[in-house]
């Protein structure tokens, strides 16, 4: 939850921080219309009839950016609230002491404190690999590489297991797909 | 009187003992006399065949001894059978989601008073009993109950909370260490009860308290703990009584007759039953102890009535009448319960409160009469108010929409006679307060839209569903404009045609072909008219009834242009988009005929939760739950509905259509919700409306939940209402209460963010005046390099700009 509320402190400085740079950025812009360059490859033959009205951020300083997104705040590695870290380590209790259902049971209360804390998925899918519930790890590794953001070393984690799930579940192709792609994010 | 009645009557006893219900008997005894007259006349044969008059006596009392014997032993093994064995059917408990308590968490004192008043707890000057609590400006200090959950117990705390600027800060025991986190518990938000619609709530001997038990055998039966079951002096007493007033104004029972007559026997009043009556007490007094006998008496006493519902033992009247359990009542509160033996109806607090309230300061004289307690004590309870809690005990009437939906959930799983008697504890995901919320604002949107676009009074109709957005738990669910009534429920049986909402399947089966469609592909919007496959020409329009020329896709869905939908729909395959439905979860049968690119699919809105919960969680399927486990009476777990998620749509192009749907609510025909909601939250949400203005639909999501609204009329007449004039200002209204986390999505590796021309479509970078930064997935950002490019700006210039990134 704390993400949530800290966002938008975060997404006010980034828009006058914007706002003043494309201020700057904009003095002595030449004026230029855009005009189509014929390119071989191109199916493109018919300009749009109507003109595009772009979807526009306006900030009270009247000041347009120019991104049909919104500014996407910082997504490093999670920071667990000191509930989910003790939710964790009541999990990893559990688990070491062969009670998996409890320690799966822990990790889900956890995600509904921080469902979007993307190493909660993660430990879930674990819990569920030792299970030996590779379907439902499987997509509980794809859950949380997908709220991974920009922690590289937990996207590769989750590749792993997927690789790991996959091949008890007999997909040696698919667990070399996946080991592939862990690989590729040492780099 | 000897002989005959006894193999019938037997019957009648058998009958009685199995069902416990009034009418079977009343059946019985018409039949037992029907019976009992041809035997008669053989039996009387028989005798005059016999010569020796004394021997025939002989024989007549050996066996009026042999069936009298006979019968006390059936009479013995009925007593011994049923109060040994399952006493009563339990109705399974209902509880809904508890208070996640951590420090840190966005919640404001006004909520946890909110939470603590639902759950019965007193706000006291100093909390000192478990259940009680007290405020000191920004810090409470709270006694919590405990409560044991489904994965572990919560045990009893004492507990110091401190908010500061409408956060949590601090949590921790009073006078100890810090807590990282606790639950209150789980409020109770109804039950599941058998048909002939007994409720109660199970309460141990030992956890009766003190002063109601006193004040019961006070004034109910004062040498209980005298008498063997039957107390001669109080019948006789009662007789005399009963003559001197020619009627019946006393009783003469004593508590075991009371338990026998209830728990055996019938209402019916004759001189047979009384016998039994008494023969029975006598039993149960020599086979049990007075603390059994009081303990059954406490649980099987019936103390009122909520509608259908009867309640039963002193456990539920706790909760029913004062919304606190058992132990917790003070002494003026127990002995109101003390005082709805006599007659629930007559005396019920809530209609006639004056009648209550002196039938309480009787018994209370009484206690104080027999030394139970002081002349201070009595006046202190005697002038209490009754405290009768006005939300019912949290009865089958509060929430019964969400009750039938876990209802259904349950019924896969289990036997209706097993969810009524076994004392099942179920555990959902109903969130009371946020449910109190949404039904309220419903209600109030819908005559304020009524009296502004002036539309008949009353008729207007809804329902809404609110789902957390990643577990896809319900969190709350509204049935209609009256919630607290159990008819129709809109949430999971208004199947209406869904309109423009199924816009967002069509979208996104084009943009998971990248190669085709991007955000940026011009769609013609140009008129059509469809031959179907039964000759019929269909020629849709659009809701302005223009057309637009060439828009690029994601215009046509932010303004929900019906042309280029159909366009787009026809060009990627109707089956397609209907394949699309089903991996995202519809079950239903989908016909792929062309209108149902514009919404001619019936859903409920339960089912479009469904649909837009797995956009909002950015392709990923949860099935929605209502139902978090199920527990045995004694504790042990016997089912969990866990969190599961299955990948239905890849990453990418949800990614496209969340921001598509961003736009709708930014810009296109959503836009009307910046009047509820902060633009900065981000709202991706999609408005639908059908046919004549009969239905009027929002599907929506923020950072934290999912929330569907339908509007229309029962009679499937037009409601005169559009997407955007009526659910989505309901869902604004609504999600403005219930402050929303903002949407942030999160980028896949799989999207580029690309500078675009979007006049011409071509690429761009940032030196092009005119040229905005759009999402593709990788490879279908356009090739065609827009003239533009690299002409401007000198190297500081794009320094600045680069900062846009």
């Amino acid at each position: 939850m704390s993400e949530f509320y800290r966002a938008p402190v975060w997404i006010k400085r980034a828009v006058s921080l914007c706002a003043c740079l494309l201020l700057v950025g904009c003095v002595g812009a030449p004026q230029k219309s855009a005009a189509p360059v014929t390119e071989s490859s191109s199916t493109m033959v018919t300009t749009p009839s109507e003109t595009v009205t772009p979807a526009e951020v306006r900030e009270s300083s009247g000041v347009v950016l120019r991104a049909y997104e919104p500014p996407v705040p910082m997504s490093a590695r999670p920071v667990h609230g000191k509930a989910v870290a003790s939710l964790l380590a009541v999990a990893a209790q559990q688990e070491r002491s062969g009670n998996l259902q409890g320690a799966v049971t822990t990790m889900e209360r956890a995600l509904g404190i921080e469902p979007r804390n993307a190493h909660l998925w993660y430990r879930l899918a674990q819990l569920r690999l030792a299970q030996n519930r590779t379907i439902l790890a499987n997509d509980l590794a794809m859950k949380s590489k997908a709220l991974a953001g920009a922690d590289l070393g937990l996207k590769r984690d989750c590749w792993q297991l997927i690789a790991k799930a996959r091949r008890v579940k007999g997909d040696e192709a698919g667990a070399r797909v996946a080991e592939r792609k862990a690989r590729m994010l040492f780099h | 009187m000897a002989k005959t009645p006894q193999r019938p009557r037997k019957k009648t006893a058998k009958k009685t003992a199995k069902k416990s219900t009034k009418k079977s008997s009343k059946k019985t005894v018409p039949k037992r006399a029907a019976k009992s007259r041809p035997r008669a006349p053989k039996k009387r044969a028989k005798a005059s065949r016999s010569r020796r008059r004394p021997a025939r006596l002989l024989a007549l009392s050996f066996l009026f001894f042999l069936g009298l014997g006979i019968y006390l032993l059936y009479l013995d093994h009925t007593v011994r059978e049923k109060f040994e064995g399952k006493r009563w059917a339990i109705p399974a408990r209902v509880y809904g989601q508890p208070l996640e308590i951590y420090s840190g968490m966005a919640v404001t004192p006004q909520r946890l008073e909110a939470e603590l008043k639902q759950l019965g707890y007193r706000k006291a000057g100093r909390a000192l009993k478990p259940g009680t609590w007290s405020r000191h400006q920004e810090r409470f200090l709270v006694r919590t109950r405990g409560f044991r959950f489904w994965d572990s117990d919560e045990p009893a705390r004492h507990l110091e909370i401190s908010f500061s600027s409408g956060r949590l800060n601090s949590l921790r025991h009073v006078g100890g260490a810090e807590l990282p986190l606790m639950r209150l518990e789980a409020p109770e938000i109804g039950s599941i009860y058998p048909a002939h619609n007994e409720d109660r709530v199970l309460v141990q001997h030992n956890a009766l308290p003190k002063q109601l038990v006193q004040g019961l055998i006070a004034t109910e039966d004062r040498n209980f703990y005298q008498h063997q079951g039957v107390a001669p002096r109080s019948i006789a007493r009662a007789l005399l009584a009963n003559l001197r007033a020619g009627g019946v104004v006393q009783g003469g029972s004593t508590l075991t007759q009371q338990l026998v007559k209830n728990f055996y026997l019938t209402r019916e009043r004759s001189l047979w039953r009384k016998v039994n009556e008494a023969a029975m007490a006598l039993l149960l007094e020599a086979h049990y102890g007075k603390d059994e006998i009081l303990e059954a008496y406490a649980n099987e006493i019936y103390l009122g009535q909520d509608g259908g519902r009867a309640i039963h033992g002193f456990g539920l009247a706790a909760r029913f009448y004062f919304n606190q359990g058992l132990e917790e009542l003070n002494l003026s509160r127990q002995a109101l319960l003390v005082a709805l033996v006599r007659g629930p109806s007559y005396y019920d607090p809530r209609r006639h409160p004056r009648r209550a309230k002196e039938r309480r300061n009787l018994v209370l004289e009484m206690m104080r009469d027999q030394g139970l307690i002081t002349a201070g004590e009595y006046k202190g309870a005697a002038t209490a108010p009754l405290g009768i809690d006005s939300s019912k005990g949290r009865g089958k009437g509060r929430y019964p929409a969400f009750m039938s939906l876990v209802r259904r959930q349950l019924h896969r799983d289990y036997r209706e006679e097993d969810l009524n008697s076994e004392g099942l504890r179920i555990f959902t995901t109903l969130d009371p307060w946020t449910q109190g919320r949404v039904e309220s604002r419903v209600a109030r949107k819908l005559s304020k839209l009524e009296k502004k676009h002036a539309l008949p009074t009353g008729k207007l109709e809804s329902a809404a569903v609110l789902v957390d957005s990643q577990s896809g738990e319900v969190r709350a669910l509204v049935g209609g404009r009256h919630p607290g009534y159990a008819g129709f429920n809109r949430a999971l049986d208004a199947v209406r045609p869904i309109g423009s909402l199924v816009k967002p399947a069509v979208y996104l089966a084009a943009l998971m072909q990248p190669e085709r469609y991007t955000l940026l592909t011009p769609l013609d919007d140009a008129p059509l008219t469809l031959k179907g496959a039964d000759g019929v020409l269909w020629s849709p329009g659009n809701y302005d009834k223009k057309s637009h020329g060439l828009v690029p896709l994601h215009q046509a869905l932010a303004k929900s242009y019906n042309l280029s939908t159909v366009r787009l729909g026809l060009d990627i395959g109707l089956d397609r988009v209907a394949e699309l439905l089903r991996r995202m979860g519809m079950s239903r049968p989908l016909t792929p005929v062309p209108a149902m690119l514009l919404g001619a699919v019936s859903l409920s809105p339960l089912e479009v939760a469904q649909l837009y919960q797995g956009f909002a969680a950015g392709g990923f399927y949860s099935p929605l739950r209502a139902i978090r486990a199920v527990q045995s009476s004694d504790g042990e777990p016997l089912q969990r509905y866990p969190l599961t998620v299955r990948q239905a749509v890849p990453a990418g192009p949800v990614y496209l259509l969340n921001r598509n749907l961003q736009e709708v609510t930014r810009s296109g025909t959503g836009r009307g919700l910046s009047s509820y909601l902060d633009k900065n939250l981000n709202i991706a949400g999609k408005t639908g409306t059908t046919d004549d203005l009969r239905d009027s639909w929002f599907a929506g999501f923020s950072g934290d939940r999912v929330a569907v609204v339908w509007l229309g009329r029962d009679d499937n007449k037009p409601a005169g209402l559009s997407g955007s004039k009526g659910a989505l200002q309901v869902w604004g209204d609504m999600m403005g209460e219930l402050q929303p986390a903002p949407l942030e999505l999160l980028k896949p590796d799989s999207i580029e963010t690309v500078w675009v021309d979007p006049a011409s479509g071509f690429l761009a970078d940032e030196s092009c005046d005119e040229a905005r930064r759009f999402p593709f997935v990788e490879g279908s950002a356009p090739k065609t390099r827009s003239s533009c490019i690299g002409r401007g700006g000198g190297a500081v210039e794009r320094f600045f700009r680069s900062f846009f990134e």
